[in-house]
């Protein structure tokens, strides 16, 4: 015959005390949580009437960012988000997720339904935001691929965005045969800038499929990850937040190699040193534009001024555009653009620059190569 | 007579100003390898065509350094130091040496 467990009275007083000490906690945590949700929802409408709801909204995010009943936001990005045609657009959305991520707002959806197209340099942004997104939230984000652009997911996919935020492949994919993609790759400063610019030269090379020349690949891209160690994340306290990203593309038919490095730091416009007076009087009237300080950290002469700053550093980012047929040299830098062209039409050089000033910042510096080998 | 292979001897990924750009910077090249040799010899010979390639800020730390930092003046290393590179791509960077050199102040 089995023995029946009879508890006592002691402990059946026990467990109830037990019971009602959880459920009084229960009760807490749940009241807690529903004020800290009100006093949000206070917060947002009261601040509504004087000041924008979020800083980084503006005419191109207002559709798209909205929020929640709880209070977190849904971001959808644009159809097209590129550098070239749609800029405004496109830094508008990127600087709503930084600022989200930065200031830990709470998202809920960062939104890839509407998205026809994507360049890969704002592909190598893009993926640089949602890379720190996922290292805040210890890399529980997702992703619901079935709404996606076939054309995006596959460009996507190439470039190695699911491998960098540690999220399972699409499985059907078929990849473009005309272009390859070097994989994202994320690095940190302080790590041997140059053993990491030999191996990611040997790698373009690998894609590339034959020898370029290598001495001013190394050159610019070594001087642009020792760049990002000296000057880019001067404030930043935490070790963990000094990274940057880069990836690569060739499209064989083409014979176009484009390398695109970019780093979430100061920017060059806030790190140059000012050489001359008027520089800085300029500036200090904010007639010096973002466009103007990258031109002027690109001559020559500021080297020679003792001025420790970026200039000879990018110097050497020119080196390796010039040196082939057709190569291009794009800078973006907080709100300004710098272009520099460079072609060889016989004996005839040609070395056109252009500028340009935008309203909203890239949050940081993108340096885009590309040439024709 | 000294002769100095930048990719042998010292790195073939030489990159930095100082040594917290990486552990083969300018400031360490000068200061192990370049100031050493021109003190103990009167003629040095730097190959630099075995390396991966050479940035602004280590060039102009490792030679532009030497006169920066009074160690020798101009006419001393024209004497003593000889830049040799026997492929053509490297001869941007033996301009660039000299270039450094020159332009460098004394501090």
């Amino acid at each position: 015959m089995s023995k029946v467990r009879q508890s006592t009275p002691i402990s059946i007083a026990s467990k109830r005390r037990k019971k009602r000490a959880k459920q009084i906690a229960l009760f807490k945590r749940r009241q807690a949580k529903a004020l800290r949700g009100l006093r949000r929802q206070r917060g947002h409408r009261k601040g509504f009437k004087t000041r924008p709801v979020f800083p980084a909204f503006n005419v191109h995010t207002a559709s798209s960012v909205t929020r929640t009943a709880d209070c977190k936001l849904c971001i959808e990005l644009p159809r097209n988000l590129d550098f070239e045609d749609n800029y405004e657009s496109t830094a508008s959305h990127f600087a709503v997720l930084r600022k989200a991520v930065h200031e830990n707002a709470p998202i809920k959806h960062l939104r890839f339904d509407k998205l026809n197209s994507i360049s890969p340099s704002a592909a190598l942004v893009l993926a640089s935001e949602v890379d720190r997104w996922n290292q805040k939230v210890n890399g529980r984000l997702n992703a619901r691929l079935r709404t996606w652009n076939e054309e995006v997911k596959r460009l996507l996919c190439q470039m190695g965005y699911f491998e960098l935020l540690g999220l399972k492949k699409p499985d059907s994919v078929l990849a473009d045969g005309n272009t390859t993609f070097l994989r994202f790759r994320r690095g940190y400063t302080g790590q041997d800038g140059g053993a990491l610019a030999k191996e990611l030269r040997v790698e373009i090379e690998r894609i590339v499929g034959e020898s370029i020349q290598k001495q001013f690949l190394f050159e610019g891209l070594s001087e642009a990850i020792t760049n990002v160690g000296q000057h880019a994340y001067q404030n930043a306290t935490n070790m963990t937040l000094r990274q940057w990203w880069l990836s690569a593309s060739y499209q064989r038919k083409e014979r176009k190699l484009c390398v695109t490095f970019f780093d979430q730091g100061d920017g060059i416009p806030q790190t140059l040193p000012r050489a001359y007076f008027f520089e800085l009087f300029k500036d200090t009237f904010h007639a010096w534009t973002d466009s103007q300080k990258i031109a002027a950290a690109m001559e020559v002469g500021r080297s020679s001024t003792k001025k420790e700053g970026r200039g000879m550093g990018l110097q050497n980012l020119v080196e390796f555009a010039k040196v082939h047929k057709k190569g291009q040299l794009s800078i973006y830098s907080l709100r300004g653009m710098y272009r520099r062209n460079f072609s060889v039409d016989g004996f005839q050089q040609c070395n056109l620059s252009s500028q340009k000033n935008h309203f909203v910042s890239i949050g940081g510096t993108l340096i885009e190569w590309s040439v024709m080998l | 007579m000294k002769t100095i292979k930048i990719g042998a001897d010292f790195s073939e990924t030489p990159v930095g100003r100082f040594p917290s750009d990486g552990p083969f910077s300018g400031e360490r090249f000068r200061e192990e390898f370049l100031k050493p040799a021109l003190n103990e010899n009167n003629k040095v010979i730097v190959i630099i065509d075995d390396a991966e390639g050479y940035g602004s800020s280590f060039l102009n730390e490792a030679f532009g350094g030497l006169v920066q930092k009074r160690y020798f003046t101009v006419a001393d290393l024209k004497k003593k130091l000889e830049i040799v590179c026997v492929d053509k791509n490297y001869q941007i960077y033996h301009d660039l040496i000299w270039k450094h050199i020159n332009e460098a102040r004394p501090e």
